[in-house]
């Protein structure tokens, strides 16, 4: 059975906002990327959310201080809770290494 | 003079390696083993202890010897005596599709086949009918399964049709491009060629790479409008099916099944996507998604694309969802 700890999910499109429970010292291994969160999407807009950025092992980390609002043009805008949360995008079995799943 | 060495590997290795040597001696083995038959399955180890307890030309070898984690038993060879060996293989893989998970179903086949092993002849004679009767069951099961998945497939297309119409129209009519069927160079530069125009170059160049790797299928791609792409380099009747749909006030989405038939009936599943409709966006996404989650409901297998549910649709952990 799962734990009673429940991820938290976002979902804005195609970006995917995962909140991580290990926390700051994470945080402590990331290296700054960006002072704000902007991904474009396929139409050619861009989600904005106002959260400092980190990058570690190629994956993408985001710190939100205090609740946010991610913003994209065509969708309606998304409350994000504080927290750390793990950048991932809606995924494919195509374009995927077929051993990872 | 030649010998057949039959190999019996020991308890919890059943692995049997057979071979057929000029020589009597333990040199055959060491030599030749690469080049023997080999069964493993534990179902040939039930067979083949029933045979040699069975069959008197069996229970007297010429030689006996060990070699690797093998007893070897050499018998003089005959004809028919190699052909009841091979048969023998061939008869436990088909008992093990027949009978299944069935105990009872093993002893009695293996009973009523070896009735007559009181010879090597005798014995070919009874497991050949058996192994006949076996193939005709299996044969008919593998019928009434290929149509019972096309008609499941058939009914769950014709339910979907609504949502086809109302959301994505131009799904049976959309532009076909035929890509080289010469080789897999040519396939991936016509494939690429059509990719690029819709998706940024690395996601062309996956997509070109897996639709020309062997896939012998037509492949559809929306962005905007929905492309196929006919990656067939062999004459195949490909058929797309919708095998379940839903219509949500966010989105509209349907499951299709891409599938090779052959005389009219289901011979392979060659892919599974989720075609859907964003109606925030006004936009048509196609994800191609597990083909072990052909019969998963359609909100599962949306899960699996954002990461939340495993392969076969289970959930990876305990998450709470926020869409927009």
């Amino acid at each position: 059975m799962f734990e009673s700890h429940r991820i938290l999910v976002y979902r804005q499109g195609d970006l995917i906002l995962e909140k991580v429970r290990e926390g700051r010292e994470l945080l402590q291994l990331c290296e700054p990327v960006s002072d704000k969160l902007e991904v474009g999407s396929e139409s050619g807009h861009t989600h904005v959310l106002n959260a400092k950025v980190y990058r570690y092992a190629n994956q993408l980390y985001i710190i939100v201080e205090k609740p946010a609002v991610l913003k994209h043009p065509q969708h309606p805008p998304l409350n994000i809770e504080p927290g750390i949360y793990a950048i991932k995008f809606i995924r494919d079995w195509f374009l995927q290494e077929r051993a990872i799943d | 003079m030649q010998y057949l060495h039959v190999g019996i590997g020991f308890p919890g290795i059943r692995s049997y390696n057979i071979i057929v040597c000029n020589t009597f001696t333990s040199s055959c083995a060491k030599k030749h083993h690469i080049h023997g038959l080999n069964a493993t399955a534990s179902v040939v180890d039930k067979v083949f202890r029933r045979l040699f307890a069975l069959i008197p030309e069996l229970q007297e070898p010429f030689h006996v010897y060990k070699h690797s984690h093998r007893e070897y038993r050499v018998y003089r060879y005959s004809e028919d005596l190699a052909r009841l060996i091979n048969m023998a293989i061939a008869f436990a893989y088909a008992l093990h599709r027949y009978c299944k998970y069935d105990r009872r179903c093993y002893s009695r086949v293996m009973q009523s086949a070896f009735n007559a092993c009181s010879s090597v002849g005798l014995c070919l004679q009874g497991v050949n009918l058996w192994m006949q009767y076996m193939n005709r069951v299996l044969e008919g099961r593998r019928k009434a399964g290929k149509k019972a998945l096309l008609t499941r497939l058939e009914r769950s297309t014709w339910e979907c049709l609504h949502i086809i119409k109302k959301y994505f129209s131009d799904v049976e009519s959309a532009p076909t491009f035929k890509v080289s069927e010469i080789g897999f160079s040519e396939c991936f530069e016509d494939a690429i060629k059509i990719l690029r125009k819709l998706f940024p170059e690395d996601v062309a160049r996956r997509y070109a790479n897996r639709i020309c790797a062997g896939g012998n299928s037509i492949y559809l791609f929306a962005r905007g409008a929905i492309i196929a792409i006919d990656a067939r380099y062999a004459p195949t009747n490909v058929k797309i099916f919708y095998e379940s749909c839903t219509d949500t006030p966010g989105y509209a989405m349907v499951k299709l099944v891409g599938a090779s038939l052959v005389d009219g009936y289901i011979n392979r599943i060659d892919w599974v996507a989720l075609l859907g409709y964003d109606k925030q966006t006004n936009q048509v996404f196609l994800h191609y998604i597990p083909p072990t989650l052909i019969f998963k409901d359609i909100e599962r297998a949306r899960l699996w694309l954002l990461g939340l549910v495993d392969r076969w649709g289970n959930m990876l952990a305990n998450f709470e969802l926020i869409e927009a």
